[in-house]
């Protein structure tokens, strides 16, 4: 663990300033950050703790229905906001069905969408594509919990729930740094690792999550979110979904834990599926078709199998 | 107002007995057979003189039995609990220790830049601990045996400045071959992983009884199956550490074990000292499940450091540490036939183990337990131990017998099927009424009443009704059963002193421990029930090798029957002392006082006294009693037994498992404190259930390192888990055992478990479960072979 400093920001500015400075990196509740730091996975120099930033922590609805979530709003918040219960259900239930409640409480959206891969060999830093090596040990290991779809050549899945569900909502994530503020879809907030294996997302250096938009267009209608886990609680998504048909039409499905990233549903499928009519051979073939590309490594096939069931229970849900 | 003191009359009717001429005297120290962790062992015992009639069943007891909450419960939920990790001596200084990157190969260290941090005081090395050995292999040995072996430890001011200190250890590692499982291990050209080679010495071991091909030739129905278990890790949430503070030539330790007097007896052997020159100190203990029986690596480590350094100094694992090197249960794979008449009558069960030891430890295996569970005249268990480059194997709640149980218990399950019997019919069919193994008695035995008990709670019998009752169409209901066996007789050598205070309140002491199942409670209990007293008038002291007589190590599920006839013995002596003193305060005679509640009364009088009024009378007059434990009685075997009825919902499309209910019946004797003893049932049931679907040390074969070594990736079930856990106990005192009428009760719980859920799982899915940890995809694997 090498030596850091810690400070508070005061301000959006003064924690874009701070940011700017060596190995700075933005900290939330810290509770994926102090122990990354801890075993060694990130050595940074400075932490900027987001936290007492005014309305960074906030979670609030404007003027046209659209949600706006501060970067360092906790997982708790937004999993019991009434708004967010009453519009945007998948969104609730994502951060509801995160880690546990001690990890609710402390941890924020913003660091919720950075925190980084739980790779086995990534974070007990065996030489790989996101430390710095040339390969990815887990092809020819254990790689039961990595990606079946869209990995390679890191193979690791991002393990956020709440992200599942943005994905399917067409969220929006804000980042701002220094030199100001953008705003990126979320299907452009994940990098896929073909394109740059060491990182997960479009954060650079100097930069932070400062907030979260959910669009008013997602709001209502059908919306779940399932995540089956080894155990009952305290546990990453082996595979989850997040499906939605809001009140103003459409279909979207995202899965986690298949992919580097929340893997959003081919729209073809999407659109069959909203426009209705479907029996059940039509919905495992509707499913298999989703997951056409997906390309199993030697140990991780059986989330092939747990998609599609996911799929199909989704499909039956936004059914009806 | 108490009344004025008045010496005690002298004891009336007490005369002192002939004194035996020398020819006469019988034998004083005779041998006796006690049976830990599976394995019997022949122990001397001086007999006692004093042996208190057995308490049967028809004993009036009022606070033996009593479901009297745990005496320190509020200390542990309010903090006020001391662990050893809670120790701080003045000046004590931290050791963080470096451990191996690889599982083979020679390390060699660089310690200047430690050496130079802040705040870090020295550093151990190989040359310090030179002749240390644990499970063969010499104390931070350069070379490599596994990954996460201690190479070297650093002490400093504060735990952070000697982690610092220790991350600033250069270890260069000259790599070597590793083999981390069987396949490498037993493989053509395979590295050595021992010097003698990779199967022990001991190996295969073979233990028979009657003529297995005769018994396969009669037989009218044979199956074969292979079960694999996994590595399972103890996961105790206390870590193994110490602290060890040196005043001249004495030695403090304060460890985190099972067994206080072995660890002091390690310690002073390795150091040198004389016994008494060694102190050994637990109070309270977050768990050890059998992984913490004698001095550990962080024992010897801070005891040398703190000689070395000239300061107390603190050693104790961390997570990784724990998870990588204090211990494991083996894993198995089990090749088992069962040869069967068509009725159920089995007439031969083989067993073809084989079992990947990691470096070291003992052999438990999973053998045993063939040969005790089911009648059958022809028995024969082959067990071939595999050295790995992997962290020692420790005993682990029910060693062999719990992954032994895996396989016969399944291979049972497999047979009803194969005959069309009920699981349940098939165990009654071969109920074994004496110990085959040994050919000899059992002190009690009464598995049928859990069975018959255990499948009427849980609805065995109209199980099939319930099948239909799941929530949806891809969710399937499953029913399994499973049994064990377990040896619980406890036996010689414990000791106890039971005190009276001046104001009436008592102390039991006896240099046990508690690692947190509720000894204390249970003791006091016993303690408070023979004096009279109250329970809240009574406290254990346990864990000081220096204050306390000596009791054995907490294993092997033997502290209750051997402690607690000790504690009783000697409460009753204190009693007895107490009655002598009080008949003449009251004018009675001795045999016409009872006490209870704390209250001495006269038969037949209104005249009373309390116990606090006596003692106080008598000022400090020091109203004492000692005890002993007994031999156990000759050719007999005293076992714990139960069986578990288990209830799972399957999703066949995500292959996961749902423990839905589980009902556990248990024959252990007389049950001290219901309370204390279901929570044992309820814990073994969890821990049972956690080795069933969860957890698996994983190592990367290739690279020979742990790849889960965390609570967050060696999955323990959470409480979002637990199934409906009904757990009970069947008969009553077993007066043979010992005259408590107690036996163990706290590992026999988890023998039957996994395959009680495997069991279920194959009935509601329609394939058998050869394999645990049943995980989603072993599952999904399974549904699919079977079509
Ligand atoms: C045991 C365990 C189980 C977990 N289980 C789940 C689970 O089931 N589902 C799930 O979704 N998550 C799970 N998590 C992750 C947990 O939810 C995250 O750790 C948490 O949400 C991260 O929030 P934080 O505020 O504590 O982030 P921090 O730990 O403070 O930061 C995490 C990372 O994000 C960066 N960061 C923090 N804030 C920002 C920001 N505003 N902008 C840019 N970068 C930022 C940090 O630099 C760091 O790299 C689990 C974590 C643990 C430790």
């Amino acid at each position: 663990m090498s030596p850091f400093t810690y400070h508070r920001a005061t301000s959006t500015d003064d924690a874009a300033a701070r940011l700017a400075g060596a190995r700075a990196v933005p900290m939330g509740g810290g509770t994926d950050l102090l122990v990354a730091i801890d075993e060694g996975v990130v050595a940074p120099a400075q932490l900027v703790d987001l936290r007492g930033v005014p309305g960074a922590d906030a979670v609030a609805l404007d003027a046209r229905g659209a949600l706006r979530i501060g970067g360092a709003a906790r997982v708790h918040d937004v999993a019991r906001h009434p708004a967010v219960l009453e519009r945007w259900p998948a969104l609730a239930q994502a951060c509801e069905a995160v880690g546990s409640p001690t990890l609710r409480q402390m941890g924020t959206m913003g660091g919720n969408l950075c925190q980084r891969p739980r790779c086995w060999y990534f974070r007990r830093g065996v030489s790989c594509f996101k430390n710095g090596g040339d390969e990815c040990p887990a092809v020819d290991g254990e790689n039961q919990y990595l990606a079946v779809i869209g990995g390679g050549p890191c193979h690791a899945v991002h393990p956020s729930d709440p992200a599942v569900a943005l994905t399917a909502l067409e969220a929006t994530v804000e980042i701002t740094s220094a030199g100001g503020t953008r705003t990126v879809p979320i299907a452009a907030f994940f990098v896929p690792p073909a394109e740059a294996p060491e990182r997960e997302t479009v954060v650079g250096p100097g930069e932070f999550v400062s907030a979260i938009g959910v669009p008013a267009v997602s709001a209502g209608g059908v919306q779940r979110y399932h995540k089956l886990m080894q155990r009952e609680a305290w546990d990453f998504a082996l595979v989850s979904i997040a499906a939605v048909r809001p009140a103003a039409g459409g279909v979207r499905m995202a899965l986690g834990g298949v992919a580097p990233g929340p893997w959003r549903v081919n729209s073809s499928v999407e659109e069959d599926v909203a426009s209705g009519g479907l029996d059940d051979d039509s919905i495992s073939a509707l499913a298999e078709r989703a997951l056409y590309d997906a390309q199993p490594l030697s140990k991780n096939g059986y989330k092939i199998e747990m998609a599609g069931a996911l799929l199909r229970q989704a499909m039956r849900e936004l059914a009806t | 107002m108490a009344p004025r003191k008045r010496p005690p009359a002298p004891a009336r009717g007490a005369s002192a007995p002939p004194a035996p001429t020398e020819a006469h005297r019988p034998p004083r120290f005779v041998a006796t057979k006690v049976e830990i962790e599976g394995r019997e062992e022949t122990k001397i015992v001086e007999l006692p003189d004093r042996n208190p009639q057995p308490w049967d069943d028809a004993a009036e007891l009022h606070v033996v039995g009593a479901r009297v909450p745990r005496m320190d419960a509020v200390e542990k939920v309010t903090g006020g609990a001391r662990y050893t990790a809670d120790v701080l001596r003045p000046g004590m200084l931290w050791a963080a220790v470096v451990r191996a990157p690889a599982a083979a190969g020679r390390a060699t260290l660089d310690v200047s830049a430690a050496l130079a941090r802040p705040g870090v005081r020295g550093v151990l090395t190989l040359d310090d601990v030179r002749g240390i050995r644990l499970d063969g292999m010499q104390l931070l040995d350069d070379a490599i045996h596994y990954a996460g072996q201690p190479l070297c430890v650093v002490c400093a001011d504060h735990y952070a400045l000697a982690r610092a200190g220790a991350a600033a250890v250069r270890v260069t590692v000259e790599p070597a071959p590793h083999a981390v499982n069987l396949e490498q291990a037993l493989a053509d050209g395979a590295p050595r992983v021992r010097s003698r080679g990779n199967v022990s010495p001991r190996s295969p071991r073979l233990i028979q009884r009657g003529d297995v091909d005769a018994g396969l030739h009669d037989a009218e129905v044979t199956i074969t199956r292979e079960y694999r278990t996994p590595v399972a890790l103890h996961s105790a949430l206390e870590p193994h550490g110490a602290v060890a503070e040196w005043e001249g030539g004495r030695l403090s330790v304060w460890e985190s074990t099972q067994g206080i007097f072995n660890t002091r007896s390690d310690l002073a052997k390795a150091l040198g000292l004389g016994l008494s020159n060694v102190r050994v100190m637990k109070d309270y203990m977050g768990g050890g499940f059998g992984a913490k029986n004698g001095a550990s690596a962080a024992a010897y480590l801070a005891a040398v450091a703190a000689r070395k350094l000239g300061r107390p100094v603190r050693c104790a694992w961390d997570r990784e540490g724990e998870q990588t090197d204090a211990g494991n249960r083996s894993a198995t794979v089990q090749r088992v036939t069962l040869g069967a008449k068509r009725d159920g009558t089995l007439t031969a069960i083989v067993l073809d183990a084989t079992i990947p030891l990691g470096m070291g430890g003992w052999e438990a295996g999973p053998g045993r337990i063939y040969h005790e569970l089911h009648a059958c005249p022809n028995v024969r268990t082959s067990e071939t131990f595999v050295y790995t480059n992997t962290g020692p194997m420790a005993s682990f709640r029910a060693p062999g017998h719990t992954e032994g149980a895996f396989g016969l218990e399944s291979a049972l399950n497999a047979l009803a099927g194969e005959l069309g019997l009920d699981p349940l019919e098939l165990r009654r069919r071969n109920y074994a009424t004496a110990d085959q193994s040994r050919d000899r008695r059992y002190s009690a035995k009464r598995l049928d009443e859990c069975y018959r008990r255990g499948a009427e709670r849980f609805g065995w019998h109209d199980r099939a009704a319930r099948r239909a009752t799941t929530s949806a169409t891809h969710v399937r209901r499953g029913f399994g059963m499973a049994a064990c066996v377990w040896g619980g007789g406890g036996g010689p050598p414990a000791y106890a002193t039971v005190r009276l205070n001046r104001d009436g309140t008592a102390d039991v002491l006896t240099g046990a421990q508690d690692l947190g199942t509720g000894s204390r409670t249970v003791l006091a209990q016993i303690a408070a029930e023979t004096l009279g007293a109250k329970l809240a008038d009574v406290r254990t002291v346990l864990g000081d090798t220096e204050r306390l007589p000596f009791a054995s190590n907490s294993w092997g599920s033997i502290t209750t029957a051997s402690v607690g006839p000790a504690v009783r013995a000697a409460a009753e002596e204190a009693r007895d002392r107490l009655f002598e003193a009080a008949a003449a305060m009251l004018d009675a005679g001795v045999t016409e006082l009872s006490s209870r509640d704390g209250v001495i009364s006269v038969r037949g009088s209104e005249r009373t006294m309390t116990i606090g009024e006596a003692c106080n009378r008598l000022g400090d007059v020091m109203i004492m009693g000692q005890g002993s434990r007994g031999p156990n009685p000759e050719q007999t075997t005293i076992p714990a037994f139960g069986a578990h009825f288990a209830e799972v919902e399957v999703d066949v499309e995500t292959g996961r498992v749902r423990v839905v209910r589980i009902v556990a019946a248990h024959d252990s004797g007389r049950i001290i404190n219901p309370t204390l003893a279901e929570s044992q049932l309820e814990g073994a049931v969890l821990q049972g259930l956690g080795y069933a679907l969860f957890e698996e040390r994983v190592l990367d074969a290739r690279l020979g390192l742990p790849m889960n070594p965390t609570l967050h990736d060696y999955k323990v079930p959470t409480m979002a888990d637990a199934p409906a856990i009904e757990g009970f106990f069947v008969g009553g005192a077993d007066t043979v055992a010992n005259h408590t009428g107690a036996k163990g009760l706290a590992e026999p719980p988890i023998i039957p478990v996994a395959p009680a859920i495997a069991a279920a799982v194959a009935d509601a899915i329609g394939a058998e479960m050869p394999e645990i940890p049943m995980t989603p995809w072993r599952v999904l694997a399974e549904l699919k072979t079977a079509g």
